[in-house]
C-alpha cells in the first residue's frame, strides 16, 4: 500500500536523484587527476637532461631536451626493440585470438567429457606464476630453435593469452542466443560457414575487447620477454632494464621509451572504450 | 629433441599415470556419467571434482610431511594415499 | 541445456595443444628438475627429495611465502573496496564516461618495468615529487625504510590495479536494469541501502573475477618489487616470485629452481581452487537443486 502512494506522489512531485550526488562528479576527477600525477611526472622526466632529473628536486623544469625523442628514433637499439614487441604483441593477439575462438564456442554452447574441469585447468594456467616457466622455457626454445625469435615470444605468451582469450570470448558468446545457430543449420549453413558469415559478425565487439587484453598483456609483460631472448628479437622492456643495470642510466632516454610505450596501449583503447568494461565483466568464472 | 627435459623415470609414471587416468576417467563417464553428491567436505562434488581435491590435498600433505617430519617419507606417502583415498569416497 | 556433443572436442583441441606445449612440457621439465642435480643433460644425478627438503626448511623461502601471501591480502583489502567507490562515482553516460574509461585504463597499459622505473623515480626522496612531499612530511625513505618500502610497493600495485576492479566493477554496475533503482527510490531507499540490496548481489559475480585475479596476480608479483627497491630493504619485499628468479636465472641452480617451481604451483593451484570454489559456492548449491 504504501509503496503504491508514494508511486503516486513520485510521479507528481519533482524526484531528488540519490543516486548521483552533485559532488561525486568532481571527487571522480580528482581522484583521476591524482591517479595520472606519476604518469605526469613519466612524461615530464622525458623531456628533462638527465642532469637534471638526477640533481635536484624542480616541480617546472628550467629547461627542456627532446633528446631523448631524438635518441629513441634514430637510435637502432631502440626502435628495433619497439618494433620486436609489437611483433611478437600483435603474432600473439592474432594466434590467442583465433585458437580461442572455436574452444570458447565448444564451451559455451556445448557439453562434453570433462568440460567443467577443462576450463579450470585452462584458468589455472592463467594463474600460474611466470617464474616458475622461466628456466625450462630457456632450454625449451633454445631446444626447439625458438630462442631469441619474436615468434617464440608470441608462442610463450599464449602460457596466459589463450587462456584468457577463452575466458573472454566464452562470455561474450554465451550472450548470443542458441537460436541464432539453430536457425543457421535450419537455412543449411554449415558450422564453419555459419561461423564465419554470420557468427564472427556478431561477436566482433567481444573480439575486439579479447584482442585488446591479449595485446596488452602481451606488451606489459616481461619476466617471460626477458628470459627467452637476448639480442635479435630483445623487446622494449628489456632493453630498458638493460639500460638500469649499465653504468650512468640515461633518464631522459629510459622515460621516453616509457612513455612511447604507452602510446599503443592508450591507441588500443581508445577503438575498444565503449566494449571495454563489458569484456571481463561477461566472463565466466 | 627431447633430451632437455632431462626425463626420470618417476616422473614420467607419475605423468604417465595421470594421463591413463584421466582417459580412464573419461571412458567411465562415458559408461556410468558421473553423480553429484555431498560429503563431508560440506560442497557438492562429482567424481572428477573428488580427484582432483584428493590430488591437491595429497601434494599439500606431502609439503607438510617434508618441511616438518624428517625422513620417514613411505609412511609420509601411504598416510598421503589414504587421505586421497578417503576424500575420494566420502568427500 | 547445452547440447551434450563429445565432437566439441576437436573444437577444444588446438587450444589444448598450444597449453600443452607451453604449460605442460615446462611443468614436466620442472617436476624433473626437482628430484636430479643436474649439471648439462649429459651428467645428472638422482638425488630423490633433497631439494624439497632444502626448500622446506629455508626460512628466507618460507618467509618470502608469507610475505606474498601477506601483500596479496593487503592488497585484495584496499583494491576492492576502492575500486568499488571509484566505480560507482564513475561519469555514466556521454563522451565523459569514455573518457573516463580511457583515463582509468591508462595504469593498466603500462609496462610492468616502466611503472616500476617511474615510480621509483617518483619516490625518489630527493628528486621525485612522490617522496620529496612525503619525505618532508613523514621522513620517508623506501631505500632505508623497511615499512616505506613495503608501503611503496604496496601503493604501486594498488595504483596499477585499482583500475582492473573499477572496469569490472562499472560494467557490473552498468549492467543492472534502471527499474531496480526506481523501486529503491520509491521505497526511499538510502544510498547505502541500495548499495548493499541492489548493486552487491548483481556485482557478486564480476567481484569473484576481480577478487580471484587480483589474489594470484599480486600473490606472485614480480617486476615492481624488482626494479623498485629490488626485494629491499633488507628482504621486506622479496616476494616468493622474486626469490625463484634469482635462484632459477640468477643462481642457475636448476634442482632448487624446480622444487621451489613444484612447490610454488602447488600452492598455486591449492589456492585457485580454494578461492573459486568458496566464490562459486552458491552456484554450486543451485546446480544441485535444479537437478
Amino acid at each position: 500500500m504504501k509503496k503504491s502512494e508514494d508511486l503516486i506522489k513520485g510521479a507528481f512531485s519533482p524526484q531528488k536523484k540519490k543516486a548521483s550526488l552533485p559532488w561525486s562528479g568532481l571527487v571522480f576527477w580528482l581522484v583521476i587527476a591524482l591517479w595520472m600525477v606519476p604518469v605526469a611526472w613519466l612524461i615530464l622526466m622525458s623531456v628533462r637532461p638527465s642532469v637534471d632529473i638526477l640533481s635536484g628536486f624542480e616541480i617546472i623544469p628550467h629547461r627542456f631536451t627532446f633528446d631523448g625523442y631524438r635518441d629513441f628514433i634514430l637510435k637502432e637499439m631502440w626502435y628495433k626493440a619497439y618494433l620486436n614487441s609489437l611483433t611478437y604483441s600483435t603474432l600473439n593477439t592474432i594466434f590467442s585470438v583465433t585458437l580461442a575462438l572455436p574452444a570458447a564456442y565448444a564451451f559455451s554452447r556445448f557439453s562434453f567429457a570433462g568440460d567443467k574441469h577443462l576450463f579450470f585447468w585452462l584458468l589455472t594456467n592463467r594463474m600460474a606464476p611466470a617464474a616458475v616457466f622461466l628456466l625450462p622455457f630457456y632450454n625449451m626454445y633454445n631446444a626447439v630453435g625458438l630462442f631469441d625469435k619474436t615468434l617464440g615470444v608470441a608462442i610463450a605468451h599464449m602460457l596466459f593469452n589463450v587462456p584468457l582469450a577463452v575466458w573472454i570470448l566464452e562470455g561474450f558468446i554465451s550472450g548470443i542466443p542458441r537460436q541464432v545457430d539453430e536457425t543457421a543449420a535450419i537455412d543449411g549453413y554449415s558450422l564453419p560457414k555459419f561461423f564465419v558469415k554470420i557468427f564472427l559478425p556478431m561477436i566482433r565487439s567481444g573480439i575486439g575487447v579479447t584482442a585488446f587484453f591479449c595485446f596488452m598483456f602481451s606488451w606489459v609483460e616481461l619476466l617471460i620477454a626477458r628470459t627467452i631472448t637476448s639480442t635479435d628479437a630483445k623487446p622494449i622492456s628489456a632493453a630498458m632494464t638493460r639500460t638500469v643495470s649499465s653504468s650512468g642510466t640515461d633518464w631522459t632516454l629510459l622515460s621516453t621509451a616509457g612513455v612511447m610505450t604507452i602510446i599503443p596501449g592508450v591507441l588500443a583503447i581508445w577503438f575498444v572504450r565503449k566494449y571495454i568494461a563489458k569484456g571481463f565483466a561477461l566472463g565466466r568464472v | 629433441m627431447f633430451n632437455w627435459m632431462v626425463w626420470t623415470l618417476p616422473v614420467a609414471i607419475v605423468f604417465i599415470g595421470v594421463l591413463v587416468l584421466i582417459i580412464g576417467m573419461t571412458i567411465w563417464g562415458h559408461y556410468s556419467p558421473p553423480k553429484i553428491h555431498k560429503g563431508f567436505l560440506g560442497i557438492t562434488t562429482d567424481r572428477g571434482d573428488r580427484v582432483y581435491i584428493s590430488y591437491i590435498s595429497f601434494a599439500f600433505f606431502m609439503i607438510c610431511w617434508i618441511a616438518f617430519v624428517e625422513g620417514a617419507l613411505y609412511v609420509g606417502v601411504g598416510l598421503g594415499i589414504a587421505l586421497a583415498a578417503v576424500i575420494l569416497k566420502w568427500g | 541445456m547445452k547440447t551434450r556433443n563429445n565432437k566439441a572436442w576437436f573444437l577444444v583441441l588446438p587450444v589444448i595443444l598450444v597449453v600443452a606445449f607451453t604449460a605442460l612440457l615446462p611443468l614436466m621439465t620442472v617436476a624433473n628438475y626437482a628430484i636430479q642435480d643436474v649439471f648439462n643433460p649429459q651428467s645428472r644425478i638422482f638425488v630423490g627429495m633433497k631439494w624439497f627438503y632444502q626448500i622446506t626448511n629455508d626460512q628466507l623461502i618460507i618467509s618470502a611465502f608469507k610475505r606474498s601471501f601477506q601483500f596479496s591480502i593487503q592488497a585484495l583489502l584496499i583494491q576492492i573496496p576502492l575500486g568499488i567507490a571509484i566505480a560507482r562515482i564513475m561519469p555514466k553516460s556521454g563522451w565523459r564516461a569514455s573518457a573516463a574509461l580511457v583515463a582509468v585504463s591508462v595504469p593498466l597499459i603500462i609496462p610492468w618495468n616502466v611503472i616500476g622505473s617511474t615510480w621509483l623515480i617518483f619516490s625518489r626522496s630527493d628528486i621525485g615529487l612522490g617522496g620529496f612531499l612525503l619525505n618532508k612530511l613523514f621522513n620517508f625513505d623506501f631505500t632505508s625504510d623497511p615499512k616505506d618500502g613495503w608501503g611503496l610497493i604496496l601503493t604501486v600495485d594498488v595504483w596499477h590495479w585499482t583500475p582492473l576492479v573499477v572496469l569490472l566493477v562499472y560494467a557490473g554496475l552498468r549492467s543492472i536494469p534502471q527499474a531496480y533503482y526506481q523501486a529503491a527510490a520509491i521505497d526511499g531507499a538510502s544510498s547505502f541501502a541500495i548499495f548493499r540490496y541492489v548493486e552487491l548481489p548483481k556485482l557478486r559475480r564480476v567481484l569473484l573475477i576481480a577478487v580471484l585475479l587480483r589474489f594470484m596476480d599480486s600473490f606472485m608479483i614480480y617486476t615492481e618489487p624488482f626494479v623498485i627497491t629490488g626485494g629491499g630493504p633488507g628482504d621486506a619485499t622479496t616476494f616468493a616470485s622474486i626469490l625463484l628468479t634469482n635462484i632459477a636465472v640468477g643462481q642457475f641452480d636448476v634442482g632448487r629452481a624446480g622444487a621451489y617451481s613444484l612447490i610454488f604451483f602447488i600452492v598455486i593451484q591449492i589456492m585457485s581452487f580454494l578461492f573459486y570454489t568458496v566464490l562459486t559456492l552458491q552456484d554450486r548449491e543451485e546446480v544441485t537443486k535444479t537437478k
